[in-house]
């Protein structure tokens, strides 16, 4: 796909969405998407290692690797675990098109550290992983998760696929066990003191991994926006067909809007995230009407549904094949043996 | 010999006197400066010709490859990207170095009869100098009648898709090529192929802009009924064109037994 879109690819974009069509590029197969239909999806979660995922969002494509260390945690907040998010974007990848009338990188670098602000506030501000579970011995010791997002390969809609594959990857991810040995007892004489040893049970045929405490899915979902009128048509009137709100847009749709929403809900009916931002660099981007703003929370929610089912679908069925896979039926109490 | 694959580094199985025969190499083939020895340079199938008169030789590889270098007298489909001195930018593909189009390469072009284009435009162009070591230069002007040739602005009411260079090569050279053929029974189209990749198509009449003044028409009955007409001619040009391309690109991953039934998948409902 090309990055540098003629007024010819432009043309035929605006008029192919006046006419409810979708530019039919990123499908395989014939006929064009939906205003509100995702591209197929495709989950590959790892058979070596927890927490390893790699997510095909039609030609997006990322790989999400999560990692666990023990650490000390902050000062302020003895009791809770550390998680960290980090986006990288090699080099090659243009996130933008290369815009005709200015050229400067700041655009680029500016989409991502939006990228990284819209994860960190989907996952980890909303508390979708118990950070006190983290906790192994307050204000010493506790779990330090450290999630990479790598992508492969950018076809537009990198957030919601980010926030996907964290997703299947925290829920697929386990940390060894941990048995906290209190040097007090065992010693009563010494007057060292101090904390208490830990035993970290790595080989898991010993003992099993223990899964992270998932509090709720959070799934993020970008609308592009489109002013089909002029500007001032869409700030005086009330013409509501002139704007139109794409899900999952393209490389080329996300070169050629006006704006764009994400919008980050759960399968309880909460709304986590709302961020409304310009696609030309002005200041918000298209204005929306507020009730229609609702309409649009309203009407994802099965979309919130159905992505939120087929993570967890997937990671289940993974464990199951795992399960059967390393033969832990006859680790059962209940084998025949 | 035809149909050998080879690969960079072999020894290329041709007349080794290379002084007595006249040889000509083309692309894949690189001639060592020090010791003049051939050698193929990228991996792909050899193709070699001789004469009959058992004095001249061409050689070359042909290779499927994304990335377009451009060469004298490719035909070209670039994007005006800026504009430097008196030369436009113009870009042939994404993340290449952009190539120059001087004022002067048009018809009848002179300093004050230069041509208006605008960031986004696209031309069809002949590619005129292509030294390595200073920028590429492109020409819409026929080399042999000095006129248009085909070459200049391309229509806005078309649209631009990209393909592999092989495809294009294809397309362009192959006088009896299947895949417009079998998209010549479905539809009547108009198409500029570029060897770096990309190509533009229209069908019909292709889209052109509505005009945002419609509602100034709104009183009158039969003005409306006619706007009413144009838009579904525009709507089916558009799918038609759309159709056409998504075929094209298709084409590319298909064996030929199947194109008819790719055609039909791709107008399904037009």
């Amino acid at each position: 796909m090309s990055k540098e879109l003629s007024l010819n690819q432009k043309n035929y974009l605006i008029q192919a969405l006046k006419s409810n069509i979708r530019l039919s590029t990123s499908t395989n197969t014939g006929g064009s998407r939906k205003f509100n239909q995702f591209r197929p999806i495709d989950i590959k979660l790892s058979n070596t290692r927890y927490g390893s995922v790699e997510l095909s969002l039609g030609k997006t494509k990322v790989m999400v690797n999560i990692t666990s260390r023990i650490t000390e945690p902050y000062q302020d907040r003895p009791f809770e675990g550390i998680m960290t998010i980090n986006c990288e974007i090699p080099n090659h990848i243009k996130l933008q098109s290369n815009d005709t009338t200015n050229n400067n990188n700041d655009n680029e670098d500016e989409f991502i550290n939006l990228i990284n602000r819209a994860l960190d506030r989907a996952i980890r501000r909303s508390n979708a992983v118990d950070l006190e579970n983290l906790c192994i011995i307050a204000g010493e010791k506790v779990w330090e998760l450290i999630i990479d997002l790598q992508v492969l390969n950018y076809d537009g809609n990198l957030i919601d696929s980010g926030c996907l594959a964290i997703i299947t990857a925290l829920l697929d991810f386990k940390k060894p066990d941990v048995t906290i040995n209190n040097n007090n007892t065992s010693n009563s004489s010494s007057t060292s003191g101090g904390g208490g040893n830990i035993i970290v049970h790595d080989d898991e045929m010993k003992r099993p991994f223990i899964e992270l405490s998932i509090l709720h899915i959070p799934i993020c979902l970008t609308f592009s926006l489109f002013n089909l009128g002029s500007k001032e048509t869409n700030l005086k009137t009330n013409d509501i067909d002139q704007e139109i709100w794409l899900l999952d847009g393209d490389a080329m749709e996300e070169s050629c809007r006006d704006g764009y929403l994400i919008m980050t809900m759960n399968q309880n009916h909460e709304l986590i995230q709302l961020s409304k931002i310009g696609g030309g660099g002005n200041n918000g981007g298209v204005s929306i009407d507020g009730q229609q703003l609702i309409n649009l929370c309203h009407e994802s929610i099965d979309e919130i549904n159905r992505l939120t089912n087929l993570v967890k679908s997937t990671v289940k069925n993974h464990q199951l094949n795992r399960y059967n896979n390393e033969n832990y039926k006859l680790l059962e109490s209940s084998a025949d043996r | 010999m035809s149909d050998t694959i080879i690969l960079p580094g072999d020894k290329l199985p041709i007349d080794e006197d290379i002084f007595t025969v006249k040889t000509t190499i083309g692309p894949g083939i690189y001639k060592k400066p020090k010791t003049q020895e051939l050698i193929p340079s990228a991996a792909g199938t050899l193709h070699y010709e001789r004469a009959k008169s058992s004095s001249q030789q061409l050689i070359y590889i042909e290779s499927n490859s994304k990335r377009y270098i451009p060469h004298t007298n490719d035909y070209v489909i670039g994007i005006i990207t800026g504009a430097i001195g008196e030369s436009y930018k113009v870009s042939l593909q994404s993340n290449s170095t952009p190539v120059l189009l001087s004022f002067w390469a048009f018809p009848n072009a002179s300093k004050k009869n230069r041509p208006n284009l605008k960031n986004g435009q696209a031309v069809y162009a002949r590619v005129s100098q292509d030294i390595p070591e200073i920028e590429t230069e492109l020409e819409c002007i026929d080399p042999t009648s000095g006129k248009e040739g085909g070459f200049g602005v391309l229509d806005e009411s078309g649209y631009i898709f990209d393909v592999h260079l092989n495809f294009a090569r294809e397309l362009l050279f192959n006088p009896k090529t299947i895949f417009l053929e079998t998209l010549a029974t479905r539809c009547q189209f108009e198409i500029a192929i570029g060897i770096n990749g990309k190509i533009w198509i229209k069908c019909g009449n292709g889209v052109k802009k509505e005009a945002n003044d419609g509602s100034n028409n709104n009183q009158d009955q039969g003005e409306d009924q006619e706007m009413i007409d144009v838009s579904e001619e525009n709507l089916k040009d558009l799918k038609s064109t759309l159709a056409a391309a998504t075929f094209l690109t298709r084409c590319q991953f298909v064996t030929q037994d199947k194109l008819k039934q790719e055609l039909n998948n791709a107008f399904q409902g037009i």
